[in-house]
């Protein structure tokens, strides 16, 4: 079943330059979808588009069977949270507890409930011992987990992540992607992430290419990253394992399992 | 940056701490009025025990306050200097050659000096002992009976709310640019005029330009998390009187009553 | 002649109850000439150590030798400005540093700030412009239209029309995507190789590390833990696991491969030659 539906979208900015050309593309319920592109390729554009904070010209959204117009609006955004790009931008509350309250306050929860939920959730994240501790005092990573604690507190169907963790160092990158797979695995999310990480794509269940503000290509990974020359075309990068693969053809050593260095050494070694 | 110790938040355990943020702002304020009656010596002395009382009750170190007077010397000095100047008569205290100097022209200075101080020690105990965020709640309920007459007392809490919290990245930004420009050869402390004007220049563009951008993502963080400004909400931090908030304002009272008897009998 | 630190030490906040030490006693010897990677995790004191390197931060104990100059703590050193104009230093998100009304005036700032005349300092900046890729017909936009890549490359080329003789980049790539990074980090294997510029390269990303650095610095709590060749440094697999740096992929696939007893040696750095070497293993079974 599919929970996103996009149908034949285009949008421009106000300036007049197209950002988006007649895109559509479907996301099932509980899927982990990838969008990759690069920067200005329209990726980000549609996660905005989705959350309702743009306009579009022509097309239609509809998410979880409901069409995304004025009257909607509300109710979807509680069915679907975004986390942004820059920790520091998305951290309204002045303590973490007060972040993770701030959409509650939004959607008029009952304030006796909030601290039973703000514990809950922050504990879903690994936040629980920081509740009292200021923006300021938090790094890159906890700041983004205290804001997928926020989305969390809503209880939504869909997350998506716009880059969430392409201003992290390392250790909050690796942290961040933990929780992403949690939730996908064991909440049962629906997960869009948008992102340059080319191995996290791999990993995920379906992968929409973007380029210039075209759909590119829209498949499973591995029917994507095997296509090394479409991508190399519009100088994506191609995975690491890919390329081993590839190289690999090339002397004439033929391997199929290629998600993760460990199986791709096991075929090697066959 | 954090030397500016003048009015930050302490996170002491004191029974002034608990104190609900209305009932501070409220006593506050009924203080300063106090503070602004002639009540004379006697009403200032008054004023002055009460306030030690209430800051050795919060548990800050008195020095911690005097602290915050430092910066009112300069001025205590530039009040006393026009103060000789303007006053031509009254008791002769002093006279160097040409220039006389009159008991009231100290009385007066002091006065005002005196008035001065005690209103910086009543604003800092109260934004010493009361969070941020909580006095910009209590700013809004006391805002609220004036939402009638137009003023929007929700959207200026989370003004204030939304500006507090952004400091520390403000001035984290100004820091950056700051050294990034000096990287390019700009001298913040030296230089002639036009150079010192250029200097500023390149720090308050891109300083404006980051702002913007920070407004823009933070417009839609809030909204993809269903602020609506507009709406209704409701607060995850509820505020509720108990007695010692009434009693707080009682005693409030008392002493602007008691300021008020002694400017009208003395 | 090397950047020298000797037994330098910086602390935050001096003489402050929570004043705090980024760095201790350091000794260090960076060459000239070379690509130097600084890694080391978030608080291991690299923005510090590299504010140092044109003075913007002077160090609270110890020395530091640069491009001429000898910094000792509690010492004035005249004329630190015009180290500034010797040792290029590029920030993290650099293109915050734009504010004039086109690009070119933004490029040419740095320059005449150090005293270079008005013509001059357009030739320079053309220079500068030309070398990151930014076309002439760009010239009399302004830097604020510009996309964040394009912004980002500007904010570079204002460093380099001061033609500093070494160039400090503090995480240069952060938030650019995959082929803007590579780009820029082209550009600066062209400015060592081709101009022989000093290259000192504050980064998280081992894989630019083990493909471009000759040299790598290891920081952790404020203090040297190994200053190396990089070849040497990858190769030496007991190290990495040691000190739990992050691999790049082909150090861990050789790895994995060497585990299962293929024999595949330190020279083979790169996916071809792998390959290749998985041929010639393959045949001999």
């Amino acid at each position: 079943m599919s929970i996103v539906e996009v149908r034949n979208i285009s949008f421009a900015y106000e300036d007049n330059h197209d950002v988006l050309h007649d895109v559509s593309f479907n996301i099932e319920k509980g899927s982990y979808t990838a969008i990759v592109g690069h920067n200005g390729s329209g990726k980000s554009t549609i996660a905005k588009l989705m959350a309702g904070l743009l306009e579009f010209q022509k097309g239609t959204i509809t998410i979880d069977g409901k069409l995304l117009n004025e009257e909607n609006i509300t109710d979807i955004r509680s069915k679907l949270g975004i986390v942004f790009q820059n920790p520091d931008n998305q951290f309204i509350g002045s303590t973490v507890r007060d972040d993770i309250a701030f959409g509650l306050e939004n959607y008029s929860v009952d304030p006796s409930k909030m601290d039973e939920i703000i514990d809950k959730f922050s504990d879903v994240v690994g936040m629980r011992e920081y509740l009292d501790r200021e923006p300021s005092n938090l790094s890159g990573g906890q700041k983004q987990r205290v804001a997928i604690a926020g989305i969390l507190a809503m209880n939504p169907e869909i997350i998506i992540f716009d880059e969430a963790t392409s201003m992290l160092d390392p250790k909050g990158k690796s942290e961040i992607k933990n929780v992403i797979y949690e939730l996908h695995n064991e909440k049962k999310l629906t997960i869009i992430s948008i992102t340059h990480d080319i191995e996290e794509a791999i990993n995920s269940d379906h992968v929409i290419v973007m380029n210039q503000g075209y759909k590119y290509m829209d498949d499973t990974p591995d029917n994507i990253f095997k296509k090394t020359k479409e991508l190399r075309k519009i100088g994506l990068d191609i995975p690491f394992t890919y390329q081993v693969k590839e190289a690999l053809c090339d002397v004439g050593i033929k391997v199929d399992y290629v998600k993760d260095l460990k199986g791709l050494v096991d075929e090697i070694c066959q | 940056m954090n030397n500016l110790v003048f009015g930050k938040y302490m996170p002491l355990d004191s029974p002034i701490h608990k104190l609900d943020p209305r009932a501070k702002i409220l006593a506050m304020l009924v203080m300063l009025v106090a503070v602004f009656m002639p009540s004379g010596w006697y009403g200032y002395l008054i004023i002055g025990v009460v306030m030690i009382l209430v800051i050795r009750l919060s548990k800050l170190k008195l020095s911690f306050v005097i602290k915050a007077f430092k910066p009112m010397i300069f001025m205590m000095c530039f009040l006393f200097i026009i103060n000789i100047f303007g006053y031509t008569e009254g008791t002769l205290l002093l006279s160097v050659g040409p220039l006389k100097i009159y008991w009231e022209a100290i009385t007066h200075t002091l006065y005002i000096v005196i008035r001065l101080l005690l209103m910086i020690m009543i604003t800092t105990v109260l934004t010493v002992t009361t969070k941020p965020l909580d006095l910009t709640l209590g700013i809004e309920y006391l805002l609220k009976p004036f939402k009638k007459i137009g003023v929007p007392s929700h959207e200026i809490a989370m003004m204030i709310s939304i500006a507090l919290r952004f400091i520390p990245t403000i001035i984290e930004e100004t820091m950056r640019i700051m050294n990034s420009q000096k990287s390019r050869g700009v001298d913040f402390e030296e230089g002639k005029l036009k150079e010192k004007i250029m200097a500023i220049v390149s720090l308050i563009v891109p300083l404006f330009s980051v702002a913007f951008q920070r407004a823009d993502d933070l417009a839609n963080a809030m909204e993809a998390r269903g602020y609506n400004p507009s709406g209704t909400r409701t607060r995850y931090k509820q505020l509720k009187y108990e007695m010692r908030d009434v009693i707080l304002i009682a005693g409030a009272i008392i002493i602007l009553v008691m300021m008020i008897m002694l400017a009208i009998f003395l | 002649m090397p950047i020298e630190f000797r037994e330098l030490s910086y602390v935050y906040s001096k003489d402050m109850p929570y004043a705090y030490k980024a760095l201790k006693e350091i000794n260090l010897e960076i060459e000239e000439g070379k690509i130097n990677a600084i890694i080391g995790e978030t608080g291991s004191g690299k923005s510090t150590l590299v504010q140092h390197l044109n003075a913007l931060l002077l160090p609270s104990e110890g020395e530091l030798e640069i491009a001429g100059y000898t910094i000792r703590a509690n010492e004035k050193t005249k004329g630190l400005k015009y180290l500034r104009k010797k040792v290029g230093l590029v920030f993290q998100f650099s293109e915050y540093q734009l504010f004039e009304e086109t690009i070119l005036k933004d490029v040419s700032f740095g320059p005449k700030n150090f005293g270079v005349s008005e013509e001059e300092a357009i030739i320079k900046a053309k220079e500068a412009l030309k070398l990151v890729g930014i076309d002439e017909s760009m010239y009399e936009k302004s830097p604020l239209d510009l996309s964040g890549g394009q912004k980002r490359r500007v904010a570079i080329a204002g460093i380099l029309a001061m033609e500093p003789e070494i160039i400090v980049l503090d995480e240069p790539t952060a938030g650019l995507d995959p082929k803007g990074s590579k780009e820029m980090i082209g550009l600066f294997s062209k400015l060592n190789k081709e101009m022989h510029k000093t290259i000192i390269l504050v980064t998280h990303d081992n894989e630019v590390v083990y493909n471009y650095a000759d040299n790598v610095i290891l920081l952790s709590h404020g203090e040297i833990v190994l200053n190396k060749d990089a070849r040497e440094f990858f190769d030496d697999k007991e190290l990495l696991d040691r000190l739990h740096i992050l691999k790049p992929q082909i150090v861990e696939l050789k790895e994995l491969l060497n585990a299962k007893g293929y024999k595949i040696g330190n020279e083979v750095r790169d996916i071809k030659a792998l390959a290749k070497a998985i041929k010639e293993i393959k045949k001999h079974e």
